[in-house]
């Protein structure tokens, strides 16, 4: 039995094309959702519009990083309550430059999701009031769900590394303050 | 006080003082509460009606660490939480014991070959007595392994803890220990190479030429 | 004669709570700043659970990663195994089979029933009460017998696979089942008496912590916390999935009839309805399942195409748990986000507690039942 999933937001994906034109560069079909494929620089204003066009509920911001086409996705996913509708817009940057702007002055949700964002997969939100780590310590170094990243082997003396730690012989324990 | 009262008036009791204050000790260990992942939810149902910690006298849990004796390390200890976690051990009076609760606690479990962001076992930064493998463990692993605990506390001497933590988690002794297999198992890992998907489909062809000739022979 | 100062002068004084407190529910962090009794701030700071589940993901095959989904949402597990499951099957094209739906359906509502129970319980401990924690874990015992019988985990179940459910479930199963939910009603009704209408709780709980409908949507706040505040939307009844459709249940909304709605009152009163919901759906379940095979066949290694993409939702019991899936047409997925309800139902808490009491943090990060495993993740 196929699992029964949302109405589409085909109509407000048709009407943002309407609205933008080039800005939306294609609309994208996927198993559950529409997804609206923008340019980077129109993020910000494709979402203030989807906003106004009932999507009140901004459900989650993530990163997917492609190493080999030197590319950095950033996708959103909306819903509306009042219309059940889901929308998901997506928009591509490359990798070393990977910058959208802020969606906090639309959404408060959008300041936690980003600085999420910004912690593990390095995309920059300009206009952000706070953006810093939030899952990993402060001083971590490097963004953990880009592909080329490494675990550091010790982290304020502490082994890290599975394949130095002799679980026979422990090293000794540090002092840690 | 019930049984005891009015029964040693007039009486001497000739015991040693050691195992006197052993038995004071282990009856009475007061776990912190202390709860950090998916283990602390057995934990508090090891402590709730149906298994019922306080028949071992250690179901008085505390908040603070410094009215407690003992650690129990429920879950996985990541990197921003291990000085959290040392500093609350700092905190105890001595003596002091920990349990590490749950594979996590042991060597990183689940999560330590990737994980890049959790401890791979806490012994790396405080001393542990007891390990209770399981993921998470049940309640009864738990109670069994306050009760190994509890043995080991009966054995030690008087004034017998070190004032310092140990140096090497190592030197204690390592009841109830599973790391022997825990290390059996990485040592296969790393023969292999790590597990890609590759391997995994060469095992499994292996698996299958191997049942394919278990079945010939029948 | 001295003069008396009528106000007393008070500073600000920033206050840690966590990550080892009792009444965090985990290692949440809160930095508090107060002015005397009055709370002006709260910022949590999360992230001492961060166990890479997302970075795991990416390096294991789609079968290997139900085990790590128990362990996000730990108090309902299956409701996360669910949650991936369907995104993989969406992902990959697999359908299930009916009984198998049904089956998935049954262990997430007792799941949901735990959960709630332990909720529940916690709750009564956060606010001062002791008791309803005994109470609540007792019958959460007999759920995780049942669940137990399925799959012999209390707690990280992995009992829903891709395509399906690990295996039928015993004989003697469907009978246990009923028996619980016989006797299930008359203590919901205990738990009333104990805490719901208890004088104190109400004096602790009613018109503490008011979070308007339209902060709660602003946050992202879904399930229970969104619907204390009035707003029936609930990912189960609007946008079904699995067997839903054909269940009869109704999705509780908070009320103003003891206090204000959206207060920690309401948000802990969900929870208890939600136990009867469950319990009304079950019944429906018992009656309605049908024999059949449980997992799809030929599901062996998932292999998605390469740019395959979906999100999938489902209602957990904290919220919408999403899931989103990206192929890149190998073994491993490319990405798996994670769309935790607790992540966004706690990032609601500054802008709950700024003038609240300070003894009342503890009953407002309570009624927001957050899982410490799911925001870190």
């Amino acid at each position: 039995m196929p699992s029964v999933l949302s109405a589409s937001g085909q109509t407000a994906a048709d009407q943002t094309k309407a609205r933008y034109g080039d800005a939306v560069l294609e609309i994208q079909k996927c198993a559950t959702d529409v997804i609206l494929k923008v340019a980077p620089g129109a993020w910000a204003e494709v979402h203030a519009f989807l906003k106004g066009q009932g999507f009140d509920l901004l459900v989650s911001i993530c990163a997917v990083d492609w190493p080999k086409e030197n590319k950095m996705w950033v996708v959103s996913h909306l819903y509306d309550p009042e219309g059940r509708r889901r929308i998901s817009v997506k928009t591509e940057s490359p990798r070393d430059a990977a910058r959208v702007d802020s969606l906090t002055p639309l959404w408060a949700a959008a300041n936690w999701h980003e600085r999420e964002c910004f912690d593990l997969s390095g995309v920059v939100f300009t206009g952000h009031p706070d953006l810093r780590r939030i899952l990993c310590p402060e001083d971590w170094e490097g963004h953990a769900l880009r592909k080329d990243y490494k675990a550091p082997d010790f982290y304020h003396g502490i082994a890290n590394n599975v394949n130095l730690i002799d679980l026979d012989h422990r090293p000794p324990i540090p002092e840690i303050v | 006080m019930g049984v005891l009262e009015y029964k040693f008036e007039e009486n001497i009791i000739l015991t040693k003082v050691d195992w006197l204050l052993n038995w004071a000790r282990k009856s009475s260990l007061w776990p912190m509460t202390f709860g950090l992942a998916c283990c602390a939810i057995e934990m508090m149902a090891t402590g709730a009606s149906r298994f019922d910690l306080d028949r071992f006298g250690a179901g008085a849990f505390r908040a603070t660490p410094r009215q407690s004796d003992l650690m129990i390390v429920a879950g996985t200890v990541t990197l921003k939480m291990a000085p959290c976690v040392r500093r609350l051990y700092d905190q105890m009076p001595e003596p002091r014991y920990v349990i590490a609760m749950g594979a996590c606690t042991i060597g990183g479990g689940p999560y330590a070959l990737h994980g890049y962001h959790v401890l791979k076992g806490v012994d790396l930064i405080v001393p542990v007595d007891v390990y209770v493998p399981g993921c998470p463990p049940r309640p009864e692993a738990l109670i069994d392994g306050l009760r190994k605990l509890q043995e080991k506390v009966q054995k030690q001497g008087l004034l017998a803890r070190p004032a310092k933590p140990a140096a090497n988690a190592g030197d204690h002794v390592l009841e109830y220990s599973r790391m022997d297999g825990v290390r059996r198992k990485w040592e296969e890992t790393q023969k292999h190479g790590g597990l890609t998907p590759q391997d995994e489909e060469a095992a499994v062809e292996e698996q299958k030429k191997k049942d394919k000739e278990a079945v010939a022979k029948v | 004669m001295v003069a008396v100062e009528k106000d007393v002068r008070t500073d600000e004084l920033v206050i840690n709570m966590g990550p080892q407190h009792p009444s965090t529910h985990g290692v949440l962090r809160v930095v508090l700043k107060t002015d005397g009794e009055m709370c002006l701030d709260a910022q949590p700071d999360i992230g001492y659970l961060h166990r890479c589940a997302e970075k795991i993901a990416e390096n294991l095959p789609y079968g290997q990663f139900v085990p790590y989904t128990d362990r996000m949402d730990y108090v309902s597990g299956m409701g996360c195994n669910m949650g991936y499951c369907m995104a993989v099957e969406q992902v990959a094209g697999i359908q299930v089979p009916e009984r198998g739906e049904w089956l998935r359906v049954i262990v997430t509502e007792l799941n949901r029933i735990a959960s709630h129970l332990l909720a529940f319980g916690t709750y009564g401990l956060d606010t001062g009460a002791i008791t309803p924690f005994l109470y609540g874990f007792r019958e959460r015992e007999l759920v995780l017998d049942l669940l137990e019988m399925l799959c012999g985990a209390r707690l990280t179940y992995s009992y829903i696979r891709i395509g399906g459910v690990d295996g039928d479930v015993p004989p003697e199963f469907m009978d246990k089942l009923k028996e619980f939910l016989d006797i299930f009603p008359k203590k919901i009704r205990e738990y009333n008496k104990l805490l719901t209408y208890n004088h104190i709780f109400m004096k602790r709980t009613v018109g503490v912590g008011v979070l308007p409908a339209d902060v709660a949507i602003a946050y992202g706040v879904t399930g229970p916390c969104l619907r204390g505040s009035g707003v029936r939307q609930d990912v189960r009844r609007d946008e079904p999935y699995s067997v839903y459709p054909k269940l009869e249940f109704d999705v509780p909304v908070g009320t103003d009839e003891h206090g204000p709605i959206g207060d920690a009152w309401n948000r802990y009163y969900i929870r208890i309805r939600e136990l009867e919901e469950s319990a009304k759906i079950l019944r429906q379940c018992v009656k309605m399942i049908s024999p059949g095979p449980v997992l799809a066949e030929k599901v062996g290694r998932v292999k998605p195409p390469a740019g395959a993409e979906a999100y999938t939702r489902s209602e957990n019991a904290r919220g919408e748990l999403g899931f989103y899936i990206v192929s890149d047409g190998t073994m491993t997925p490319a990405r798996v986000k994670v769309r935790a309800p607790s992540f966004s139902n706690i990032s609601v808490l500054p802008a709950i507690v700024r003038g609240q009491m300070l003894a009342d943090v503890v009953a407002i990060i309570g009624s927001l039942d957050i899982v410490l495993g799911e925001i870190d993740r």
